[in-house]
């Protein structure tokens, strides 16, 4: 079965496979942020969840860090099911891309 | 800069509710967010964001349980080993659910219909204020009658000498009243004249209109809202004429949001009190302080002061009258007491005052708790029975490691389980029946859905409750087993136990009598009534309401038409219809100072034969004598008697100042119900226009007799309004009360002994399942089928002998206390308890012996074959 990404799920995705083995809630949260769009953690958290459970992401709990009061993070990294998912809905985007006239978004 | 921290208590919120792996890497983030926030946006924003993200992560990935598979699968655990429970003892858990769920309906509908008994006239702001003055009137035999009625000088009278009266506002009954809007004519039957303070005095809203002025000039009328859509449709009547028995108009001055059913005052329409004037004839008018025509209600400064008001008032009565050694008396009532606290008070307007029953009340709520033992009961015997085949697998459970508390509340758990099933059961019957029971019982009330409401938590504490305390017995004696023996022998009945179910079963049964002998009681009361002689004669004879001004123009023409015709044997007309109180009035015997009391009526002619009334001696009234109308008066045997005459006809007294001869003697006759004993009553030629007219039909087609007075009635008065109806269903209207009391009495009583015997079928059920191989053994040596019934039945029919000898007395005692209400009663009899025990025993037995004899019937072999 095709696992069909939702907007924010593929937001989601982009920004753990951008950040590589060092993305978790609160700095995707931050970058997400950084886009100007306003999210909830929790949102981000569920999100992240949702993604591992389909298998898209693994996590793995990382090391403690002092700003976080010795809290360990759980870091994600994508794996090769999330990279087909991102694959997969930037090619058909860009067939869809492909599929506008030229004239139409001429002078943008 | 100073360190700030998260908030604590979401901290711990989220602690309490995140309970796995993802607890840590969260908390981290959640600070990390923190720290952020509080650093660009600000500690009060910060920490509204901390909260408001807490709150948000409750999800399924945070509240999940992965971190202890195990609990998860113990905790599983606990609902599997009921749920599996029940479906191996099906009959036992259906047995159950279906005593339980009858029970809890039961429950729900008494007290849903006690709870509305119970909280009458609670919308008036101020009602702990208000009080209704009613009056004791004692004759000089000292018989008293109390009267929900007082005199018209009252009301306008009092406030000025007693300063604790804040306001007064009185009523007086309009009678049957016709009402016309163009050509909606309809009778009404719920009316009052009301002065113009009733509606601040009392919380009635206004839809429109202003409560202050809406009575204060005559002619005005304020209507329901139901009634404003019966005459007038979808437009707004104010200011509307509405025609008050074809000659007063009225103009429609304020529209009254419905009247809730819990208002002992009953109405649809009030009339200012200044349209009322006194009719023609008779002899008292407004300013009388003697006069019981009214209805008085007090506002006063304060709740406290019913009791002095009530002292001065009698006071004020004894100075009036200083000669009189029996003067008026007064009962100031409250308010809240007059739905329930009327019972035995004379309404001498017949004016439909809502008034309740406490007997009643206390009979359904004792009913209804007693329903809920017998169901309980049930369900204890039922699990302290089952329990006993479950040594072995609360053992093995032991042995395994199984917590002994843990083990304590998987068995609660079932008992609490099959409570739960119950209640959802009962909420739906509810739901389903409360309609159709609310008309079948004739009940006047609406379902509160705010009390429908507190209801379900208050029902389910209750029914956590009795499931904890029905399992807790049991289940502590599995639990405290030793693991040893509990392997090897199962669980012994102990005496304990033993003593518990024969305890409980005796309950039932006490119960079972109590309630059986209760229902043959009322029953063979009620039966008693019906059939006693009132002294006239019902049948056959249609009694019609007209208007009084109708009355007058059409009577001797229509009598003549109607006696043209065969079916008709005799029509008359009085001013009170037999089965209504008849008012009492005051006579004088010729040469005594005192006045004596007598119940009178104005009839017609032919009154004594139509109604059948037998005349003793003398003569009745008649056309040939044209002195009857004025100077005449019949008595009764019971008036003679109160009056001391041993010649009665020919004697002379005054009524109604009139002076008059007593002309006929009758037989004692019962005007009203069989609750009160026979009356002195008078009888004298009509002075002003009746409404009642009756006639006497030949027997046979009642239906063809209705149809063709209807028909002679249209034509001779041109479709004037006219109410007919049988005497006999009019008779039967008197006896509603008792007969809805008996229907409830009894329906419940059943109910409550079937759910008895159905608790009793699933004990013997196992009992004899336990035996089935003692049966087997015991047939093969010779045992026949009737022996081995009275093995099985003779413990339960020994406990049903004891349990009617402990019913006997409370029985005795609360049906003696019912009886007393009626002047015309039945004796106490203790062999309806005979007869009650006997019933129940005979069916105990069919109960024991529908599942024994299956048993003792069937093949010995198949019970002893495997082992």
């Amino acid at each position: 079965m095709k696992k069909i990404l939702g907007e924010f799920e593929e937001v989601v995705l982009l920004l753990v496979a951008a950040q590589h083995d060092q993305a978790y809630g609160f700095s995707i949260k931050t970058a997400i942020e950084e886009m100007g769009r306003s999210v909830n953690l929790s949102n981000v958290h569920t999100t992240l969840y949702r993604l591992e459970e389909k298998g898209l992401v693994s996590s793995v709990v990382g090391s403690s860090s002092a700003t976080r009061g010795g809290r360990r993070k759980r870091n994600f990294v994508i794996e090769q099911a999330g990279k087909v998912a991102l694959k997969e809905a930037k090619d058909s985007r860009l067939r869809l891309w492909d599929s506008i006239p030229a004239f139409v978004m001429e002078g943008t | 800069m100073k360190k700030v921290k998260p908030p604590k208590f979401a901290d711990k919120l989220f602690r309490w509710y995140c309970r796995n792996d993802l607890y840590e890497s969260i908390i981290g983030d959640l600070h990390e967010q923190f720290e952020y926030d509080f650093k660009h946006k600000g500690t009060i924003k910060a920490k509204l964001l901390y909260w408001i993200t807490v709150l948000k992560f409750y999800n399924r990935f945070t509240t999940s349980n992965n971190q202890s598979k195990e609990t998860s699968i113990m905790f599983r655990n606990y609902f599997k080993t009921p749920v599996r429970f029940l479906k191996k003892h099906k009959s036992y858990a259906l047995i159950n659910i279906v005593g339980l769920s009858i029970g809890l309906f039961s429950c729900l509908l008494i007290s849903f219909f006690l709870q509305h008994e119970l909280n009458f006239d609670q919308q008036h702001q101020n009602g702990d204020n208000i009080f209704r003055i009613n009056m004791i009137f004692a004759d000089n035999s000292g018989s008293e009658t109390t009267y929900i009625n007082s005199p018209p000088a009252l009301v306008p009278g009092i406030p000025e000498m007693f300063p604790e009266i804040k306001r007064a506002t009185q009523l007086r009954y309009t009678g049957r009243t016709s009402l016309r809007n163009g050509h909606q004519v309809y009778f009404e039957n719920h009316g009052f004249y009301a002065d113009s303070s009733f509606l601040e005095v009392f919380t009635f809203p206004l839809v429109s209109g202003n409560t202050k002025t809406a009575l204060d000039e005559p002619n005005s009328i304020v209507i329901t809202s139901h009634l404003a859509k019966k005459y007038f449709g979808e437009k707004d009547p104010t200011g509307k004429l509405i025609t008050m028995n074809n000659n007063v108009l009225l103009k429609v001055t304020g529209i009254l949001e419905p009247i809730p059913s819990n208002s002992h005052i009953k109405f649809d329409f009030l009339i200012s009190f200044e349209t009322y004037t006194v009719p023609e004839g008779y002899l008292s008018d407004l300013t009388s302080w003697w006069w019981l025509g009214f209805v008085s209600y007090v506002e006063l400064q304060n709740a406290s002061g019913g009791q002095e008001l009530q002292n001065k008032l009698d006071a004020l009565y004894r100075e009036a009258d200083p000669d009189n050694e029996t003067p008026f008396r007064t009962i100031v009532q409250p308010l809240e007491e007059i739905y329930l606290g009327s019972t035995g008070m004379t309404d001498d307007l017949a004016s439909h005052m809502r008034s309740g029953n406490k007997y009643s009340i206390y009979a359904l709520a004792v009913i209804a708790l007693l329903i809920l033992f017998i169901a309980s009961f049930n369900l204890m015997n039922i699990t302290v029975a089952t329990s006993l085949t479950r040594g072995k697998e609360v053992g093995i459970k032991k042995v395994l490691g199984e917590e002994k508390s843990k083990l304590l509340v998987q068995l609660l758990l079932e008992s609490v389980m099959i409570t739960f099933i119950s209640t959802v059961l009962a909420y739906v019957l509810f739901f389903a029946l409360f309609t159709q029971i609310k008309d079948l019982l004739n009940w006047d009330l609406e379902l509160s859905s705010t009390l429908l409401f507190i209801s379900i938590p208050i029902a389910l504490l209750f029914i956590t409750v009795l499931g904890v305390l029905a399992g807790l017995y049991p289940a502590m004696l599995l639990t405290n087993l030793r693991v040893s023996s509990a392997l090897k022998h199962g669980l012994k009945t102990g005496r304990g136990s033993a003593w518990l179910t024969n305890g409980l079963i005796s309950l039932q049964f006490i119960i079972s009598v109590a309630l059986i002998s209760s229902t043959i009681i009322i029953y063979q009361q009620i039966q008693y009534l019906r059939n006693q002689s009132l002294g006239f004669e019902s049948s056959y004879v249609v009694s019609m309401k007209l208007l009084p001004q109708d009355m007058r123009a059409f009577y001797h023409r229509f009598k003549e038409d109607l006696h043209q015709n065969s079916q008709t044997q005799s029509v008359s007309r009085s001013e009170r219809i037999l089965g209504d109180p008849w008012p009492v009035n005051g006579i004088l015997v010729r040469d005594e100072p005192d006045y004596k009391q007598v119940h009178g009526s104005q009839v017609g002619y032919d009154f004594l034969n139509t109604m059948g009334i037998e005349l003793k001696t003398g003569r009745t009234f008649s056309e040939e004598f044209g002195t009857d109308s004025l100077g005449s008066i019949i008595i009764n045997e019971a008036c003679a008697k109160h009056l001391g005459f041993d010649n009665p006809v020919g004697e002379k007294v005054q009524f109604f100042d009139r002076h008059r001869t007593v002309i006929g003697v009758v037989e004692d006759f019962n005007f009203s119900s069989l609750h009160s004993e026979i009356a002195p009553v008078v009888m004298i030629m009509p002075f002003i226009d009746l409404q009642n007219m009756y006639v006497k039909v030949a027997p046979g087609n009642l239906a063809e007799s209705l149809d063709l007075i209807e028909s002679r009635w249209n034509e001779v008065s041109n479709g004037a309004p006219l109410e007919m109806q049988l005497m006999d269903d009019h008779m039967n209207q008197l006896y509603q009360n008792e007969e809805k009391l008996s229907l409830l009495i009894s329906g419940f009583s059943i109910l409550a002994v079937l759910l008895a015997c159905l608790g009793l079928y699933g004990l013997i059920a196992f009992m004899v399942n336990k035996r089935i191989k003692e049966v087997g053994i015991r047939k093969v040596l010779g045992a026949s089928v009737s022996s081995l019934l009275i093995l099985f039945s003779k413990r339960y029919l020994g406990l049903i002998a004891i349990a009617s000898i402990i019913a006997a007395p409370t029985v005795y005692y609360i049906l003696s206390a019912w009886l007393n209400e009626f002047a015309y009663r039945i004796e106490f009899d203790f062999s309806v308890l005979l007869l009650a025990a006997s019933l129940l025993a005979i069916i105990s037995l069919l109960t024991i012996g529908a599942r024994a004899i299956k048993t003792a019937l069937a093949n010995p072999i198949k019970a002893l074959r495997d082992e």
